[in-house]
């Protein structure tokens, strides 16, 4: 062999700077106040989300109470703050749980193919056709209302959807020549997967992840609010729409403020997710 | 070409099956009683039109699919049923270059992160060893050790074919498939991998099986070639007796089809009538009677209908599975040698 040509060596190209998109910076903005909410809030309000004072129902901003008091005279902004802690608790574990089962299932059917695929492939279809929210109901009802329910209800839920994403995925990787090569080297199924199955996985997961948050966090409200959620006087954004409910004409601002949270949160993890996708393109690695 | 082959094909066949469940899903036979050898240090070429079944013997070749039927001896051991510790003897023995494209190499790991796998899995070295035998095996292939901490897609398709070739030469094998390795590169970028595989084959005296649509390639670097049709092969025989003396109508077909110089000025080529698919399934008799120039010329003989041509010897050295190979005229051509001469 002669010695290399000079030809052939080229330099990386110098990745220009990309500005970040504005939505991108606003789901951060929005993001980091929501943990910041979670993280600092309680501290940083200092009051009591159960201490009741009936004297003082319903009433307005103060510098007592920054967001007014609710039905029972608790503070509300603390409220929201230890609500915020108790979904996000939720949100978390719904999609660790969806995600602890839908990895290995997705991996293992994609992957080996075969009857295990046949078979997981058509109970996750059974799943399909019965509406998440109805599983995450039934799933309470079996067990009865309470956070780590929640957790169970929303966890179980969103597995099947999660499962055949994963499914696809491995499908997709499956097929590259880079596989073939791997597997012509004499590599291992288990090595395969760890080197070229779960690094290709890793975008779509961290993009899951965002978008199952948001939806988590939705549906946290809406089971709350359909009084399945975390029970009183236990405080999550969802019971804190359950109890905002009965007093939605004489006093709509509880239900506003209680709604807020939750709209803000949601759109942050939808902006985020969005960003993710795009900077995870795998042509643009490295 | 002499002594023991180092691969030895009998026989065999490849059926894939529509995907679905039960009976009633039709059989596609890719590969169709194929029998050919590879020598130590040989390079056989492997060409025909794209669905002639060549990827799916490289594939066969190196396990990545197992046969229907018939028999792959490498240095006279089947390799039906290997598992385990002699599965991975014989990846070491046999490797393969794949075509190039932007899947050959996972785009999230550095050329280091790659390379290091076959060493790993078949503990042939590790700490600075691996790094020294990681770095001169980039230098083997025209690259430098610097560009092991790159990512695939900060190369250039030709460096990244020599990394393909680097990968595949890590475990030092003695017979290389090559699947269309210089197919997708630019024409002067095809020149210098071409080179290189001249060169890495004088070197280490590997056995290459080239598997390739472009003939220019295949005859600049193939002492022997093998012609496929809808997965049979119609003509094996020694370069030059392939090129100026072809003796299948496919071959001389698609000789025919290289575009050639004249000094009077222009071009000329012959094209062959039809499309692959033109045929259909051919259940009985010589498959490519339905495109066949020899055929119509001869009065459409019920034989190449009813009996399906085998290799025979024919002149020159090579085999051909034609009938009526003999009838033939020479091919009345000035391409011969013309290509032989090599174009990198």
């Amino acid at each position: 062999m002669t010695a290399p040509a000079a030809v052939l060596v080229t330099e990386p190209r110098a990745v220009g700077r990309r500005r970040t998109p504005l939505l991108t910076v606003v789901g951060a903005i929005l993001g980091l106040l929501v943990l910041l909410t979670i993280v600092i809030g309680p501290w940083l309000i200092g009051k009591d989300p159960y201490a009741i004072d009936v004297g003082n129902r319903f009433a307005g901003p103060s510098a007592a109470h920054w967001l007014g008091t609710d039905e029972l005279g608790r503070d509300v902004a603390s409220r929201i703050a230890h609500g915020a802690r108790a979904t996000a608790l939720i949100a978390l574990g719904a999609v660790a749980l969806a995600t602890a089962i839908a990895i290995p299932l997705g991996v293992l059917t994609g992957f080996l193919g075969g009857w295990v695929d046949l078979v997981v492939t058509r109970v996750v279809d059974l799943f399909f056709a019965i509406p998440s929210l109805l599983v995450a109901i039934g799933v309470v009802g079996l067990f009865g209302p309470s956070l780590t329910t929640t957790i169970l209800a929303l966890g179980l839920s969103y597995w099947p959807f999660y499962t055949r994403l994963i499914r696809a995925a491995v499908v997709g990787i499956r097929s590259r020549p880079y596989v073939d090569a791997a597997r012509v080297l004499g590599a291992s199924r288990l090595r395969v997967i760890r080197t070229d199955i779960l690094t290709g996985l890793v975008p779509l997961v961290l993009v899951q992840t965002t978008v199952l948050l948001g939806f988590a966090i939705l549906d946290e409200a809406a089971l709350g609010f359909l009084g399945l959620g975390v029970q009183p006087p236990q405080a999550s954004w969802g019971s804190r729409l359950a109890e905002s409910r009965e007093f939605i004409l004489a006093h709509p601002e509880l239900a506003l403020v209680a709604g807020v949270p939750i709209v803000l949160a949601v759109f942050a993890m939808n902006l985020l997710s969005d960003s993710l996708r795009d900077r995870l393109d795998a042509k643009r690695t490295g | 070409m002499t002594g023991e082959p180092l691969l030895s094909v009998r026989g065999l066949v490849k059926d894939f099956r529509e995907r679905g469940f039960g009976p009633g899903r039709s059989t596609v036979r890719a590969v169709d009683d194929v029998s050919f050898d590879v020598f130590p240090g040989e390079t056989l070429g492997l060409v025909g039109e794209s669905g002639s079944g060549k990827t799916t013997i490289g594939r066969l070749i190196v396990r990545l699919e197992e046969p229907t039927a018939g028999q792959i001896e490498l240095r006279g051991q089947d390799l039906r049923g290997l598992s385990g510790r002699r599965l991975l003897e014989f990846r070491r023995d046999v490797q393969m270059i794949f075509q190039n494209t932007q899947n050959a190499f996972n785009p999230r790991r550095t050329v280091r992160s790659v390379l290091s796998d076959p060493y790993q899995i078949h503990r042939l070295a590790a700490g600075a060893d691996l790094d020294e035998r990681m770095g001169a095996l980039l230098r083997q292939v025209g690259l430098t050790p610097a560009m092991l901490d790159r990512y695939p897609q900060q190369f250039s398709g030709g460096q990244r074919q020599r990394l393909g070739i680097a990968r595949a030469l890590s475990v030092q094998p003695a017979l290389v498939v090559a699947d269309e390795p210089v197919s997708g590169l630019d024409v002067s970028v095809q020149a210098q991998v071409l080179n290189l595989f001249a060169e890495l084959r004088r070197e280490l005296g590997l056995a290459m099986l080239f598997i390739s649509h472009d003939l220019r390639a295949v005859y600049f670097l193939c002492e022997r070639i093998a012609v496929l049709y809808l997965g049979r092969l119609v003509e094996i025989g020694p370069r030059r007796t392939l090129l100026e003396n072809p003796v299948h109508p496919y071959t001389r077909a698609l000789i025919g089809s290289i575009p050639v110089f004249r000094p009077g000025g222009g071009f000329t080529r012959t094209v062959i009538k039809g499309e692959i698919s033109d045929s259909g399934p051919v259940t009985a008799g010589c498959h490519f009677a339905p495109r066949c120039p020899l055929w119509r010329e001869m009065g459409q003989p019920a034989r190449c209908r009813e009996e399906r041509p085998l290799l025979r010897p024919a002149a020159g050295g090579g085999m051909a599975a034609c009938h009526f190979a003999e009838s033939s005229p020479p091919l009345a051509a000035n391409l011969a040698g013309q290509p032989s001469g090599g174009h990198a």
